[in-house]
C-alpha cells in the first residue's frame, strides 16, 4: 500500500513534470548541433541516457512513471472525487495521450513512396529502417525473404528458407552476425598486404567495415553488416553495405543462385498506386508554392480502381494507411512526386485524449472561478 | 543629330549632379488615387501605397521620410528620381561599412554636417558603390557556397553590405521604371530628313522614349537604304542618324525592361502575369489595351513632374480601373483602395497613443487609490481597444485569413487577448490594476510588432502547408491565446512581488494573487488545447502527431511549466512567492516558445530572425532573471528586518 501511495504521490507528479520540462528544454537545445532525430533518441525515446558516466532518466522512463503516477493517483485520490469532474477528465485524457504515444511508437510505420509520372508502386520504403533481402531473382520485387537490421545483434544466428513454391520450406542458408554498424563505410583490400585465406564476399569489393561518426539526419545513415555464412560455395564471410549498388550473388551447395542485399526496408501497401499527373502552382512572380497536388489512380484489386487527388493538408487514407503529399522533384523531362506514407492504427487516440483533457481543463477552470466568486460573495455577505 | 552621352542615358539618373527642380507635395486627392493603383509584389496584389511603405521601411527602417508620407516619397522616386538623390534614406547600422566603401561617416544634410546620423543619401554613398558591390559580390559567393558562412559576428559588415547593396539596386531600378516618359538627355534631332521621317513638328526639341517609340517606324526607309549600302562609312548623314537613333531606342528598351514595379496585368482574365509599364509598351501579343495602359502610366509620370494633380488623379484612376477590369477574379485587386485606407488609418499607431494615456492614468489611480482617475483611465483604454480591434478586423478582411499568420500578427493578437483578460480582471477587481497591466502589455506588444513589421510585408502570402484557414484559426489562435493567459499571469506575478516588497497588506496582495492563479489556469487550458491541436494539424499534414520539433517543444514547455506550478502549489512545495516567481518564469517560457525557438534555426517552424531581435530576446531573459534575483534578495532582507 505504501508503494501505491508513493506512486500516487503528487510530489512524484511534480518531479516527473519538472524533469520532463528539463528534458524538453535540453532536448530542444541539443537539436542545434545533433539534429532532431538524435535528440529524439537520446532524450525522449530512451529509458536512460548517459552524461559522461552518469545515467540520467530519459523521456520514456519519465513519461512511463508519469503514466503510473496518474493511474494510481486516480484510485488513491479520486475515490470521492466526483466533485472535481474536470480533474478526473484531465487525468483520464492525459493517460490516454501517453498510452497513445506509446502505442504509436511501438506499432507505427513511417515510410515514403516516390513516383514519376506514369509510374506505379505497391510498396513503401522506410526512411530509417534497413533490411537484408534474400531472393532467387536479381531484382527481387515480388518474391523475397527479408530480415530487419534492427533485429540483428552481434552473435545472432538466422537463416533463409528454400524458395521453390511447390516444396516444403527448409533451411538452406545459415548466417551468423559478426558485426553491425549504424553508420559505416566499406573498405577495399590493402594492395600492399598479401591476403591470407578467403576474402569476405561483397559485390563492390569491400572486405571490411569502418565505423563512422553518426550523422544528424538518420535518413542519411548508411549501416554496414558483416556475416558468417554456411551453405554457400566458396564463401565463408559476407560484407554488406548500401554502397554495394547491386545484390551479392551466392551459389548454394545445390548449384542454384541466390541474391543478398542490404537495403531500406520495404512495406507492402494494401493498394497499387500510379501517378497520373503532378501539378504545382506558385504565387505570381515568386517561387513560393501556393499549392501542389498529385493525381493518382489507386488500384485496390484487379477490377477495382479509382482516381484520387492528394494535396497539401489533404491526405488520402485507406485501412489505417495514410498518404501525404510530401515533396516533389523536377527533372528535365518528368516530374516526381514524393508521398509520406504512415500506418498508425492508434491515430485517433491523441485526438480523443486532446478532446477529453481540454474539456476537463475548461470544466476545472470554470469550476474554480465559480467557487472563487462564490467565496468572495460569501465573504461580502 | 547629337547624342551627348549614350552612357548617361543608360546609366542612372537623367540629370545626375544637376540641381533638381523642386516639386510641390501632391494634393491629398491625387495622392489617394495614386496610392490605390494595384501592384503585384511578393506574390500578392497590393496598393502602390503598401509597396511604397514596404520599400521605404526596407531602405530606411522608417515609415515616412522627414514627415513626408511613404507614398509621396515613392512618387518622387518613381516619377522625379533626381529629387530623391539627397534624401538620407539608406540605413547603415554598421559604420564600418562606410569605411570599407571609402565613404565619409558624416554627411552634409541641408547645409549642416551630421556626424551621428545612420541614414545616408544616394549621392553620399555613390562614390563607394563600386567597393560596396565588390564586398557584396564576395559575400554572396561565400553564402552560395555555404549558407551559414556569413553567420559569425566577424561578418557583420559583409551581411550589412549585402543588405545595403540590395537596397541601392532596388532604389536605382525603381528610379528607372518611368524613365521612358522622361526627356532623353542630350538628344538633338536636327537633320530635316530625319525629322520629317519621324513626323516631328518645328517646335519639338525635347524627346522622350514614349514619344519616339510610336514614330520610330518612320525611319524604316532610311535604315533599309543604310543596310543596302553596307558599312557605316558608306552612310550619309540622315542614314547615320536613323541607325544611331534606332540603336539607342533598342538599347534603352533592352536595358530598362523587366524593372521591379509590376504594375499592369498582362493577361486579360487569365494567369496572374504582371509586368512593368515600359514592358507593356512592347506587348508580345500586340495587346492594344495593355500598350495603351503603358502609355497612360507614362502620362501619369509626366503629369506628376508637371504638378498637374488633376491629371495625376485621372491617370491613376484609369490604371486602377484597367487592372481591376483584367483581374476582377483576384480579390486583392478589388481591395487596393481599402488596403490603402487601412494604411492611412494607422489603427495601431493611434491605439498606442491611447494606451499610453490609459497606462499613466491607471498608474495614478493605483498610487492614489482614487476612483476618479480609475474611471478616467477606462476611456482611453476603450478607445485604444477600439482601434486595436479595428486594425485586426481590417487585417482579417483584407487577407481573408485568421489574424495570426506571422510573428507580427501574433503580437497584435496576443496583445489584444491580454487586454481583454485585463479588462475582465478590472471588471471584478475594480482597482485599476487590470487597466494598468492590460494597457502596459498591449502597448509593449504593439511596439514589438513594429519591429517585426520592419521585416517586410505583414500581409504576405503563406506557404502551401499553412494555407489552411481551419487550422490557422484553431491551433494558432488557441496557442496564442494560451501565450496571452500565461503572459498576463506573469505580469501579475511581477506586480505581486513588487507589492510584497513594498510591504503591502495581505488583502492587497490577494487582489493580485487571485487573478494570477485564474489567468495561469486560463493560459494552461488554451496552451494545452493549442499545442494538441498543433499535433492534430501535424498529423493531418505530415502524418505524425508529435515529432519533438522545437516549436512543438516550446509550446509543451509552457504547458509543462504551468502544470509544475499548479502541482507544486497543491503539494505545498511552493507558496505565494513561489507562485509569483513561477509565473514570471512562465513569461520566459512563453518567450522561448514564441521567439526563442526561431533562434535555433532547426525544425519545421524555423522562421527568419534578425540579430537585433536575438539581442532583444537574450536581453529580456537576463532582465527577468535579474528581476527575480533582486526581488527574492529584497524579500529575504525585508523578512529578516521584520523578524
Amino acid at each position: 500500500m505504501k508503494k501505491f501511495m508513493l506512486l500516487a504521490s503528487i510530489r512524484l507528479t511534480v518531479a516527473c513534470l519538472f524533469w520532463l520540462t528539463v528534458l524538453t528544454f535540453w532536448g530542444t537545445i541539443y537539436q542545434v548541433d545533433h539534429g532532431i532525430y538524435q535528440a529524439q533518441d537520446r532524450f525522449f525515446n530512451s529509458m536512460f541516457f548517459l552524461v559522461g558516466f552518469v545515467p540520467i532518466p530519459g523521456g520514456m522512463l519519465t513519461m512511463g512513471l508519469l503514466f503510473f503516477n496518474l493511474l494510481f493517483s486516480f484510485f488513491v485520490h479520486y475515490q470521492a472525487g466526483w466533485r472535481m469532474p474536470g480533474l478526473m477528465l484531465i487525468h483520464i485524457g492525459l493517460m490516454m495521450m501517453l498510452l497513445g504515444g506509446f502505442f504509436t511508437k511501438v506499432t507505427g510505420i513511417e515510410a515514403n513512396v516516390s513516383l514519376f509520372e506514369g509510374e506505379g508502386r505497391n510498396a513503401a520504403i522506410s526512411l530509417t529502417e534497413w533490411e537484408i533481402s534474400y531472393s532467387d531473382e536479381l531484382h527481387s520485387v515480388q518474391k523475397y525473404q527479408a530480415v530487419d537490421l534492427d533485429d540483428l545483434k552481434r552473435g545472432r544466428e538466422f537463416s533463409f528458407m528454400t524458395m521453390e513454391e511447390d516444396t516444403d520450406p527448409e533451411e538452406e542458408v545459415r548466417f551468423e552476425v559478426l558485426e553491425v554498424l549504424d553508420h559505416a563505410r566499406g573498405l577495399r583490400p590493402d594492395p600492399s598486404v598479401e591476403a591470407s585465406g578467403l576474402s569476405p564476399a561483397n559485390s563492390a569489393g569491400f572486405v571490411a567495415l569502418e565505423e563512422l561518426e553518426k550523422l544528424k539526419n538518420p535518413e542519411s545513415l548508411e549501416p554496414g553488416v558483416r556475416l558468417k555464412v554456411s551453405g554457400v560455395k566458396g564463401v565463408e564471410e559476407i560484407v554488406l553495405t548500401p554502397r554495394d549498388q547491386r545484390p551479392l550473388g551466392l551459389e548454394l551447395d545445390d548449384g542454384s543462385g541466390r541474391f543478398l542485399m542490404l537495403r531500406k526496408k520495404r512495406y507492402e501497401l494494401p493498394l497499387f498506386m500510379e501517378l497520373n499527373d503532378f501539378s504545382r502552382s506558385y504565387y505570381p512572380g515568386t517561387e513560393t508554392p501556393s499549392d501542389y497536388r498529385s493525381m493518382i489512380t489507386v488500384h485496390l484489386s484487379e477490377d477495382m480502381q479509382r482516381h484520387v487527388v492528394i494535396k497539401m493538408n489533404e491526405p488520402f487514407r485507406l485501412n489505417g494507411w495514410t498518404f501525404f503529399q510530401q515533396s516533389f522533384a523536377v527533372t528535365d523531362d518528368s516530374e516526381m512526386s514524393v508521398f509520406a506514407v504512415t500506418r498508425n492504427f492508434g491515430r485517433l487516440i491523441p485526438y480523443w485524449a486532446t478532446g477529453i483533457t481540454s474539456v476537463g481543463l475548461a470544466m476545472h477552470f470554470l469550476q474554480m472561478q465559480w467557487m472563487q466568486l462564490a467565496r468572495k460573495r460569501r465573504r461580502k455577505s | 543629330m547629337k547624342i551627348l552621352s549614350l552612357i548617361l542615358l543608360l546609366g542612372f539618373f537623367t540629370a545626375q549632379g544637376a540641381e533638381p527642380a523642386a516639386i510641390e507635395q501632391p494634393t491629398k486627392e491625387a495622392l489617394k488615387d495614386v496610392a490605390e493603383i494595384p501592384v503585384l509584389f511578393n506574390g500578392r496584389v497590393m496598393p502602390l501605397d503598401s509597396f511604397a511603405r514596404l520599400h521605404l521601411l526596407q531602405f530606411s527602417g522608417r515609415k515616412s521620410f522627414n514627415g513626408e508620407s511613404a507614398m509621396a516619397w515613392m512618387g518622387r522616386l518613381l516619377f522625379a528620381p533626381e529629387t530623391t538623390e539627397n534624401d538620407a534614406v539608406f540605413l547603415i547600422n554598421h559604420p564600418e561599412l562606410l569605411d570599407a566603401m571609402d565613404v565619409e561617416r558624416t554627411q552634409v544634410i541641408e547645409g549642416k554636417r551630421k556626424p551621428s546620423t545612420r541614414r545616408f543619401s544616394y549621392l553620399h554613398l555613390e562614390p563607394g558603390i563600386s567597393q560596396l558591390m565588390e564586398i557584396a559580390r564576395r559575400a554572396q559567393q561565400m553564402q552560395s557556397e555555404d549558407n551559414e558562412a556569413l553567420k559569425g559576428k566577424e561578418f557583420l559588415v559583409e551581411r550589412e553590405a549585402l543588405r545595403v547593396y540590395h537596397n541601392i539596386l532596388t532604389y536605382r531600378a525603381l528610379s528607372q521604371v518611368f524613365a521612358y516618359s522622361r526627356e532623353l538627355p542630350g538628344l538633338v534631332i536636327d537633320h530635316p530628313e530625319v525629322r520629317e521621317a519621324l513626323q516631328l513638328e518645328e517646335g519639338d526639341t525635347t524627346f522622350t522614349y514614349l514619344d519616339l517609340r510610336s514614330r520610330v517606324g518612320g525611319l524604316t526607309p532610311l535604315m533599309e537604304q543604310a543596310h543596302k549600302l553596307g558599312g557605316p562609312e558608306t552612310w550619309n548623314a540622315p542614314q547615320q542618324d536613323a541607325m544611331t537613333l534606332a540603336q539607342l531606342m533598342y538599347s534603352f528598351h533592352v536595358t530598362l525592361s523587366e524593372l521591379p514595379l509590376t504594375l499592369l496585368p498582362e493577361a486579360p482574365h487569365g494567369e496572374s502575369i504582371w509586368i512593368a509599364p515600359m514592358d507593356a509598351l512592347h506587348s508580345r501579343d500586340g495587346d492594344k489595351a495593355l500598350i495603351h495602359a503603358g502609355e497612360r502610366a507614362g502620362l501619369l509620370a509626366q503629369a506628376w513632374v508637371k504638378q498637374d494633380w488633376s491629371a495625376v488623379s485621372e491617370e491613376s484612376k484609369a490604371l486602377t480601373e484597367f487592372s481591376r477590369s483584367r483581374m476582377d477574379h483576384v480579390r486583392e485587386t478589388r481591395l487596393t483602395g481599402k488596403e490603402a485606407a487601412y494604411n492611412r488609418a494607422n489603427y495601431f499607431g493611434r491605439a498606442k497613443i491611447f494606451y499610453i494615456f490609459a497606462f499613466f492614468l491607471s498608474f495614478g489611480a493605483l498610487l492614489s487609490g482614487g476612483n476618479k482617475l480609475r474611471w478616467a483611465a477606462w476611456l482611453p483604454m476603450l478607445i485604444a481597444f477600439g482601434f486595436h480591434v479595428s486594425g485586426i478586423a481590417w487585417r482579417i478582411y483584407l487577407t481573408a485569413r485568421p489574424p495570426v499568420t506571422n510573428l507580427y500578427g501574433t503580437f497584435l493578437f496576443v496583445g489584444l487577448i491580454c487586454l481583454l483578460l485585463a479588462i475582465l480582471v478590472e471588471f471584478f477587481q475594480k482597482n485599476g490594476l487590470g487597466i494598468f497591466a492590460g494597457s502596459f502589455i498591449a502597448l509593449t506588444f504593439l511596439f514589438i510588432a513594429d519591429r517585426f513589421a520592419a521585416e517586410g510585408d505583414t500581409m504576405h502570402k503563406v506557404v502551401a502547408v499553412l494555407a489552411s484557414n481551419f487550422w490557422l484559426s484553431t491551433h494558432v489562435l488557441a496557442v496564442t491565446t494560451g501565450y496571452a493567459g500565461v503572459w498576463i499571469a506573469g505580469v501579475f506575478g511581477h506586480i505581486w512581488l513588487v507589492l510584497k516588497l513594498l510591504g503591502k497588506d495581505k488583502a492587497t496582495l490577494e487582489k493580485v494573487r487571485l487573478p494570477l492563479e485564474g489567468l495561469l489556469g486560463f493560459g494552461l487550458t488554451f496552451a494545452f488545447l493549442g499545442t494538441m491541436l498543433g499535433g492534430v494539424w501535424a498529423d493531418q499534414s505530415w502524418g505524425r502527431f508529435w515529432g519533438w520539433d522545437p516549436k512543438e517543444n516550446g509550446a509543451l514547455l509552457i504547458v509543462l511549466w504551468t502544470a509544475v506550478i499548479y502541482h507544486a502549489r497543491v503539494a505545498g512545495l511552493i507558496r505565494e512567492i513561489g507562485l509569483a516567481v513561477g509565473s514570471i518564469i512562465g513569461c520566459i517560457m512563453v518567450m522561448v516558445a514564441w521567439l526563442g525557438v526561431n533562434l535555433l534555426g532547426v525544425g519545421l517552424h524555423s522562421y527568419g530572425f534578425t540579430t537585433a531581435m536575438a539581442r532583444g530576446f537574450y536581453g529580456y531573459i537576463i532582465a527577468e532573471s535579474v528581476f527575480i534575483v533582486v526581488m527574492l534578495l529584497g524579500l529575504k532582507i525585508f523578512q529578516n528586518e521584520s523578524k
